[in-house]
């Protein structure tokens, strides 16, 4: 605060006033002699605080006042723009004054940003959760606060759901830096540096595609804070603990500048976190063709599936990843995108599985006791170029995919080494063009692929000596499978608006070949021999395509969808060394969409759908899949036609903060195979028999999320049930299988006080499988799963937090033991605010369990795994943001 | 003689005459309020409403209103595919923000006047809220902090209604939402037992101002036939009819 005494220009010679009275008047002007409207002129008590009289001044300038006071007083005048001027006044004053104001820079400041009430703000096209209002202090990444987010859920591998529809774009700052692979950016992007999370429902990613082709997805948006827009912003950590020198690193540096935007991270850990969910593609990529399946077949090294629970766990890592993504403007439409990850992982695992096979007439047992190590490197790398405007949409994406896969596996019982080698390389470039012209929009795509996947399984010793052996023992097998594949898709479309309609016509082909050669080695004295012609084949098939895809969309009042026909010309052709195939196929698909949106807070969809796919696996030798699965697939070229309805039931009100809905699916398959398995020990094989073959399968499911701003909690529940209805051969015996699954889950998220956040989520589900061989009923009985888990974080002081989480799982069967675990860790975290460093110290498995154990079933094989779980351990964490 | 005569003329001249006001019509401030008005414990408005501040002017307007028209304009425009036909975009009230601020509030510095302007069917129409005066708030002793501003109370009555505000001379703008205007800084809060209240959320100033601030043209009416004119088209809306301005008959009425 300046004061400074100012020159004062007399008018008219001040004249007396009553006793202790002030009576001042006088012009506000600026150093130019102008004269300054709505300027504050205050008069306080000579103490500053109270205030005796005040105005403002009028057009001209000018002002009034008058008071009645002993003592001294104080004039101030201010205004925007201009230096405060104070003046200190006798008692007993009355003058003239003219007050000359130097300018100044404007020194309000700059923000005054009061929490908003509303944590959900906006309307039909965009919906705003702020971040503030959702996240708590001990909340790092913006994916900490974007799985409370009501109406928003994410999946273990980091894919996000909004009213239970997986979201199609990520945006920052409206630009798609990631494309897919978003969980580079939710993982790694500071949430404080985050204002808003916005979701875009119904979103058409392709600005000449609006108001043509609808999409039911939502889109997110991330809006930074302003201070986050012109900086480098990151976060990192290190990590060291006990057992086993365990360490856990990371840097991530990120920008969001107008014309560059980047994500560069560089994480290590070997504590069981599992970074390949970061590289993901959370969609999948457009363009690829679904009807058409050929088969490689995939080598195996068998393993139990994974149990049910958090990775980290079970997990015994040693896993890196650098990752590059960098999204550059050239223009203000046109974006080059360029993004590298390069990942190494070595997991380590020890299980036993116990499996029944309950056949009519026997039940065969197996007790497997696996240690399995996989090691692998892959390097993904891409570069986009895109033009995303009003009328021309412009995108070239070139991918490459190489990965080093080596699995090992050693069996205790029954005792043998497998290791299998997985090299894979792919490369894909994806042309997309579409210009919109008035009222026609045409659209051009090309796709051209190539990859190739070199596989070689061996197991030690050798096993079936009596099928491959006449009896006698020998030193191992060795399994080799080789694919290659070229394939390109080029289509053109053309869509016509008029009123309340479209049309649309694509017109296409697509051509495919792939090479595939096989053969089985019986490895013995160091020499490879095949134990017979059934045992190698090497197969090219030609696969080609014409299609024509025939839509009409419309749009009234609140009704809009779209019929579509697709039909194709397909031309397959098989050259195997036993027997030449070849077939040509018209396919003919139609589809009907219809939505309906009832209000501004209900929509729903009906969906009806026949699509043909065409299987050609045929491949008539013998393939050891994995060490006990000899699988042969004598059958021709084949159909599968699939139908399906599927409706959805959509509420959403933001201003409660309310979000539901409802699924039913039902799908019906019909083709003309099945796949008979031959039971000998522990050797299954598998053929692929001619026999007329229908599934079915029914889902509904009903979730509901409710926010209540007042206790800030966020309600949410779900109810589940699907019902497969199928067909197996096994041992040349047909069974019917119906497999339910009921299933109940709840989850609540609160932050009722500041300094407490809750979250409590449970789940129960119960299998049902019912297996009809021969009207003998095998495995009734249900199998119960449960989980629940409490987590609570109290934050004592400003700096101080601490928190933990239990979680139970459990499976019942009735005829079985029942199987219990209980996991609890533990954190302790001082936060210190500059620089914004968090020192933690954490415990995990604190109980120490020491396996997992579970059951599962799928037809008529009963399984009971038990999984070696990571032991307790103790973890020091230096966390930081910049 | 003659000569002091003519200094002292000059002198005069030079010291009162204002060649030009300060008065800049560029936004040098924008503040943001929590803007309620809540009668017979019905919420009616409970938006937030940005007062946009220039040099000659300002203007109080409902972000609410805000987006429903920018929403409408997409929608028509979304309705029409780039053709020259416009389809139906069929709308809802629960299209619409729920309990929006519809009415406007311009301050015409010069004027020394508030006017209140809100469409009435399709017609704008604005009318004198209350002149911009100093004069009838009384400033208490009373002091607190509020959002980390020092605050003072100043109470003022209009027509039935008392109206108390708080206000902060650290910020030297005497204006503040609604028609509220003439304290010697901004206004941080105000309540009135009319059932208004407003409470600061944020405020942007404008290092560099460079836009003005943008309002529709209206007609200027008096209060008396600006309610009359909001009497007619309520009246209107019940019974599905136009009025030609003139007092609606309800169907019952014409029965």
């Amino acid at each position: 605060m300046n004061v400074r005494l100012i020159c004062i220009l007399f008018f008219f010679s001040a004249t007396l006033v009553a006793k202790a009275q002030i009576n001042i008047k006088g012009t506000i002007v600026s150093t130019g002699n102008k004269a300054i409207a709505e300027a504050n002129v205050i008069l306080f008590s000579n103490n500053h605080q109270d205030i005796l009289a005040y105005t403002i001044t009028d057009i001209e300038g000018n002002f009034s006042l008058k008071s009645v006071t002993k003592d001294s007083t104080l004039l101030e005048v201010s205004i925007l723009g201009f230096e405060k001027q104070i003046i200190v006044l006798g008692p007993n004053i009355s003058k003239t004054f003219v007050v000359v104001m130097k300018p100044a820079i404007n020194n309000l400041p700059e923000v005054i940003i009061k929490q908003a009430p509303a944590p959900i703000t906006g309307n039909k096209d965009t919906i705003s959760y702020s971040v503030k209002a959702f996240s708590d202090s001990s909340d790092r990444r913006i994916i900490d606060v974007i799985k409370k987010l009501p109406g928003i859920s994410v999946s273990e591998t980091g894919q996000i759901l909004f009213n239970n529809r997986a979201i199609n774009k990520f945006y920052i700052e409206g630009k798609d830096l990631l494309e897919d692979q978003y969980a580079i950016a939710s993982n790694n992007l500071p949430s404080a540096d985050v204002d808003q999370v916005q979701v875009l429902p119904d979103h058409q990613p392709i600005k000449a595609l609006k108001g043509s082709i609808y999409s039911n997805r939502a889109a997110i948006n991330i809006k930074l804070r302003k201070d986050a827009k012109s900086r480098i912003i990151g976060m990192g950590s290190v990590g060291a603990g006990l057992p086993l020198n365990a360490r856990n690193d990371e840097v991530a540096l990120l920008q969001f500048n107008k014309d560059l935007q980047f994500i560069n991270t560089i994480k290590t850990n070997n504590t069981g976190k599992n970074l390949d969910p970061e590289i993901l593609e959370q969609n999948k990529p457009s363009g690829l063709s679904d009807n058409y399946s050929a088969g490689t077949p995939q080598l195996s090294v068998l393993k139990p599936d994974f149990p049910q629970i958090d990775q980290s766990r079970f997990w015994f890592n040693n896993n890196n990843l650098i990752a590059s993504n960098i999204l550059i403007g050239v223009s203000k439409n046109l974006d080059l995108k360029l993004n590298i990850a390069l990942e190494n992982d070595r997991i380590s695992s020890r299980s036993l599985v116990q499996t029944a096979i309950y056949l009519p007439a026997d039940t065969i047992n197996l007790t497997e006791h696996h240690s399995s190590i996989n090691a692998y490197s892959k390097l993904i790398s891409g570069i986009v170029l895109e033009q995303n405007t009003d009328n021309l949409y412009l995108r070239n994406s070139l991918n490459g995919y190489a990965s080093r896969e080596t699995n090992t596996d050693d069996l205790l019982a029954p005792a043998s080494d497998q290791q299998l080698l997985q090299p894979l390389f792919n490369l894909v470039n994806r042309l997309k063009a579409i210009i919109k012209t008035g009222n026609s929009t045409v659209d051009i795509n090309s796709m051209v692929n190539y990859s190739t996947q070199p596989q070689s399984l061996t197991i030690k010793p050798g096993l079936f000596a009596d099928t491959l052996n006449g009896g006698y023992s020998y030193d191992g097998l060795s399994q080799k499978v080789s694919g290659k594949t070229f394939s390109t898709e080029n289509d053109i479309s053309w869509l016509l608006r008029l009123r309340n309609f479209s049309i649309s016509t694509l017109s296409g082909f697509e051509v495919k070949n792939d090479r595939t050669s096989n053969a089985l080695f019986k490895i013995k004295n160091g020499m490879y021999l095949i134990p017979g012609a059934d045992f190698t084949d090497t197969i090219n098939r030609r696969f080609s395509r014409v299609f024509e895809n025939v839509g009409l969309a419309f749009e009234s009042g609140n009704w809009n969808g779209s019929i579509d026909l697709k039909s194709s010309y397909n031309y397959i052709e098989n050259t195997e060394k036993r027997v030449d195939q070849n077939d040509r196929l018209l396919l003919i698909d139609p589809a009907l969409t219809v939505r309906y949106t009832i209000n501004a807070y209900v929509e729903n969809t009906l969906s009806l759908s026949r699509s043909t796919s065409i299987i050609n696996n045929g491949n008539s030798s013998y393939v050891l899949v994995d060490y006990r699965d000899l699988l042969s697939n004598q059958q021709t070229i084949d159909q599968i036609k699939n139908y399906a309805a599927v409706y959805a039931l959509n509420y959403r009100n933001i201003v409660r903060g309310i979000f539901a809905n409802f699924d039913l699916l039902y799908v019906s398959t019909a083709n003309n195979f099945l796949v008979d398995y031959l039971y000998a020990g522990i050797l299954t094989t598998r053929n692929f028999v001619a026999f007329p073959n229908r599934t079915e399968s029914f889902g509904a499911s009903l979730n509901g999320s409710k926010y209540d701003d007042v206790i800030r909690t966020n309600f949410n529940i779900g109810v589940n049930y699907t019902l497969n209805r199928l067909n197996e051969l096994q041992q040349n015996n047909l069974y019917h299988i119906i497999a339910e699954v009921y299933s109940v889950h709840t989850r609540i998220t609160s932050s009722f006080s500041p300094n407490i956040s809750v979250i409590y989520n449970t789940s129960l589900s119960a299998f049902y499988n019912s297996n009809d061989a021969g009207g003998k009923k095998l495995i009734e009985n249900p199998i119960l799963s449960l989980k629940q888990n409490l987590s609570l974080k109290l934050f004592l002081q400003p700096c101080w937090s601490i928190g933990g989480n239990v979680t139970q799982y459990a499976d019942f069967q009735r005829s079985m033991s029942k199987f219990e675990s209980y996991f609890a860790d533990f954190y302790f975290q001082k936060t210190l605010a500059k620089p914004k460093i968090d020192l933690s110290v954490g415990a995990d498995n604190i109980f120490d369990a020491k396996t997992f154990k579970s059951y599962g079933y799928t037809a008529n094989i009963f399984t009971m795994s038990a999984y070696t779980l990571r032991p307790r351990s103790l973890m020091f964490k230096v966390n930081f943001q910049f | 003689m003659f000569r002091s005569f003519a200094i002292l003329i000059v002198f005069g001249l030079l010291s009162i005459m204002s060649v030009k006001a300060q008065t800049s019509d560029k936004i040098v401030a924008t503040v943001e309020y929590q803007f309620k008005y809540i009668k017979n414990g019905e919420t009616i408005i409970d938006d937030i409403g940005i007062l946009d501040i220039a040099g000659d002017k300002s203007y109080f307007h409902g972000k609410g209103a805000d987006d429903d028209k920018k929403m409408l304009n997409e929608r028509i425009a979304r309705a029409s595919n780039g053709s020259n036909h416009i389809t139906l975009a069929p709308l809802s009230s629960k299209d619409f923000a729920q309990n929006a601020c519809e009415f406007k509030i311009i301050k015409d510095y010069a004027k020394r006047m508030a006017v209140m302007v809100q469409y009435i069917g399709r017609q704008n129409l604005g009318f004198v809220k209350d002149t911009l005066s100093s004069r009838k708030w009384v400033i208490g002793k009373e002091t607190k902090k509020i959002d980390g501003f020092f605050c003072r109370k100043a109470t003022t009555r209009k027509d039935t209604s008392t109206i108390t505000a708080w206000f902060t001379t650290e910020i030297p703008l005497p204006e503040g939402p609604y028609y509220y205007y003439g304290l010697p800084g901004l206004i941080v809060q105000v309540r009135s037992t009319a059932g208004i209240s407003a409470e600061l959320l944020r405020m942007r100033p404008v290092n560099k101002p460079r836009e003005k601030i943008k309002t529709e043209p209206f007609a200027l009416v008096t209060a008396t036939q600006w309610y009359k004119a909001a009497a007619n088209e309520a009246a209107a809306f019940k019974t599905g009819q136009f009025s030609n301005g003139d007092e609606a008959k309800l169907k019952s009425e014409s029965q």
